[in-house]
């Protein structure tokens, strides 16, 4: 079966500074891919180049099987797109909106249905402009799925939200899914990458630096849990790496993360600290790791600082 | 066609939603028609006086005055003074002055320079005056250049019995009424979309950029002729302003919406910003309206504005529209109104589509 995306060497510079620096990857049909890096990381330059938007300085790209990718208008009909702008005529209604880009391709589903997809149904008479941003993304998003399409590209496309209407997104983005479309998701949310996405690409300075899917990343980089704490007062810490268990110590939402394998034994060691008063704090947490904690191993920093 | 009607109805409801757009592109300039049309006409019964002074020894000028026609206007022959006194007083709109040696100057071959008095201060009738003046002035020379009487002069219907300040002002503000369809209903609205990344939303669906811009073009097309409509209408309606010809009025009205629609592209070509856009809109839009005869008389501007008068295209097209709509005078023949109008159109067109830019 043909991949729905092959991206081979892909280079772009801005004014001599690499924006995309050799990327190469694949997105098989009815697979969810995500590009996870931070802002500046190249992510929304690779989409525009398998757009056809920007021209890419070298490197092959494929969609859908043809050389041509979004140059043959053909291709674009069986495309989907939610650009990171988006850009719509402000006075226009919802379904004004909906009618005028399923005019833009030759089949489309009916309008009712897209709309009632991303659960914007009863704002259908609203002015685009009188919209939250919350609905302006979710309109976004229905304007990349009115033609029905077999590729969706999703730039960011909850970036801005609040927690609710990003989760409302999210099931949007899992009916996509369910109903067996590839899409190629940007986003520089961890736990969106880890709700959504099949496989992810870590992106960072232009070059992918890890690909797969999220567990298996969290698996190869950390076999440990992760026990967090905020420590009270400003002393001289105490050695944390030597505890029973400690393979990594790394800080993170300003407090303390440490990465064991035997968390009992590591739990002992703390509290040891604590009974000797070397060691404070009032909250402490256990969770498994993450691609936040992936990705701060990888890079040295956080996604969004 | 689907792509191309889906685009063209959401720009027309864009625009027609627009309120700011409504007011500049179809409803001001009517409405200063209107204002102008009220404020500058004394009544509706206007009738254009033009006196002649005939200084000429010989026969030439008396033949000349003799075969003026009288129809068109109010014809006064008197002396000099008589004749500045009435011009300062507003009881004759231009005077001829036809010089002594004309006769002699006619025999020997020689051009005769004929001076023509106005006042300035009078803008609307000494401006139809001029117009006049020219016309009679053309007409005896093609009966020089002709015929064997050589003062010989066919009678002409000047059309000019009711000259009124609207039959000035409707169709020189119909002409800035396009011009403003394209530095505010094309520059402006097209740098927003750009700015918008509404066209860059556009370029990946399914259709090509030549659906777009056709889309596009077509919808300003329409609203070029809108505005003719209502022009028609509210001069119909309100003050019985007809069209006296048609197809050369229609021609006018779709070339000059081409001209300044393709303005309007090569303007959001040409500005970096929105603001720098409407910047260098507005330095073309005030001296094109002042000094291209829409508003005054390009007779009435001083000559070292003639230059910059025969340059502008908006001086073709209200001399068009005055010409098809109310049978004014003519400034330059119908076919040269046009050629021009046709150059300024394909340079234009050429910088629109130079620096034409979707993002």
């Amino acid at each position: 079966m043909e991949a729905a995306i092959e991206v081979s060497d892909l280079r772009k510079t801005y004014g001599g500074v690499p924006a995309v620096d050799g990327i190469s990857f694949q997105v098989a049909q009815g697979e969810v891919f995500g590009l996870l890096g931070p802002n500046g990381a190249g992510k929304t330059t690779t989409v525009e180049c398998l757009l056809g938007l920007r021209s890419a300085d070298s490197g092959r790209l494929q969609l859908l099987g043809s050389e041509r990718g979004a140059q043959d208008p053909a291709v674009r009909s069986r495309l989907g797109v939610q650009l990171q702008t988006t850009g719509l005529l402000s006075q226009l209604t919802v379904r004004e909106q909906v009618a005028l880009f399923s005019g833009l391709f030759p089949r489309a589903l009916p309008a009712a249905q897209v709309l009632q997809a991303v659960g914007l149904d009863d704002k259908a008479g609203a002015a685009t402009h009188a919209l939250s941003g919350g609905q302006k993304q979710r309109l976004a998003v229905a304007l990349a799925l009115v033609n029905d399409p077999e590729l969706v590209f999703l730039d960011e496309p909850t970036t801005g939200l609040d927690p609710q209407a990003r989760r409302g997104l999210w099931e949007v983005i899992g009916d996509v899914r369910q109903r067996g479309r590839s899409v190629l998701l940007t986003t520089h949310y961890m736990e969106e990458a880890e709700q959504l996405c099949d496989r992810v690409a870590v992106i960072d300075h232009g070059r992918i630096i890890e690909m797969d899917s999220p567990e298996a990343l969290i698996r190869k980089h950390f076999r440990e849990q992760a026990i967090e704490f905020v420590a009270r007062g400003s002393g001289p810490r105490p050695n944390l790496e030597s505890l029973a268990g400690v393979s990594q110590v790394l800080a993170q939402n300003g407090g303390t993360a440490l990465f064991s394998t035997d968390v009992p034994a590591t739990m002992a060691g703390l509290f040891d600290l604590v009974s000797r008063g070397q060691l404070a704090f009032d909250d402490i947490t256990i969770r498994k790791a993450t691609l936040e904690d992936v990705f701060l191993k990888l890079t040295g920093r956080r996604i969004r600082s | 066609m689907k792509a191309v009607t889906s685009l063209y109805l959401a720009q027309a409801r864009q625009f027609l939603r627009d309120r700011m757009t409504l007011l500049f592109v179809l409803l001001l300039p009517v409405g200063f028609a209107v204002f102008f049309g009220l404020v500058f006409s004394g009544s509706s019964a206007f009738v254009l006086r033009i006196g002649v002074v005939n200084e000429d020894t010989g026969a030439a000028g008396g033949a000349l005055v003799a075969g003026l026609p009288h129809e068109a206007y109010d014809l006064q022959v008197d002396g000099r003074q008589a004749l500045e006194a009435s011009l300062r007083q507003g009881d004759v709109h231009a005077v001829m002055i036809l010089p002594a040696d004309m006769s002699e100057r006619l025999a020997s071959g020689l051009s005769v320079p004929v001076e023509v008095l106005y006042d300035p201060a009078n803008s609307t009738s000494a401006g139809v005056g001029l117009g006049l003046v020219r016309t009679l002035l053309s007409e005896a020379n093609l009966g020089l250049a002709g015929a064997p009487q050589l003062l010989e002069m066919r009678p002409t219907s000047l059309q000019v019995e009711h000259a009124r300040a609207i039959d000035f002002y409707l169709p020189g503000m119909l002409g800035v009424a396009l011009l403003w369809l394209g530095v505010f209903g094309t520059a402006q609205p097209v740098m927003a979309q750009r700015e918008g990344k509404i066209f860059r939303r556009f370029q990946v669906t399914a259709i090509t950029r030549v659906t777009i811009l056709t889309a596009e073009v077509a919808w300003r097309v329409t609203v070029g002729l809108l505005q003719a409509a209502i022009f028609l209408l509210v001069g119909y309606f309100g003050f019985k302003v007809g069209v006296a010809d048609w197809l050369p009025f229609a021609a006018s009205v779709l070339m000059g919406t081409l001209v300044f629609v393709s303005l309007g592209y090569a303007l959001a070509g040409i500005g970096r910003s929105p603001e720098g856009t409407m910047a260098i809109g507005q330095l073309l839009n005030f001296p094109m309206m002042m000094l291209s005869g829409s508003i005054i008389s390009a007779d009435m501007l001083p000559a070292l504005f003639r230059p910059v008068v025969a340059a502008m295209p908006l001086t073709y097209l209200s001399d068009m529209l005055r010409q098809t709509m109310v049978g004014a005078p003519a400034m330059h023949p119908m076919g040269l109104d046009f050629a021009i109008l046709g150059a300024w159109l394909v340079g234009l067109l050429a910088i629109a589509v130079w620096r034409w830019r979707w993002e």
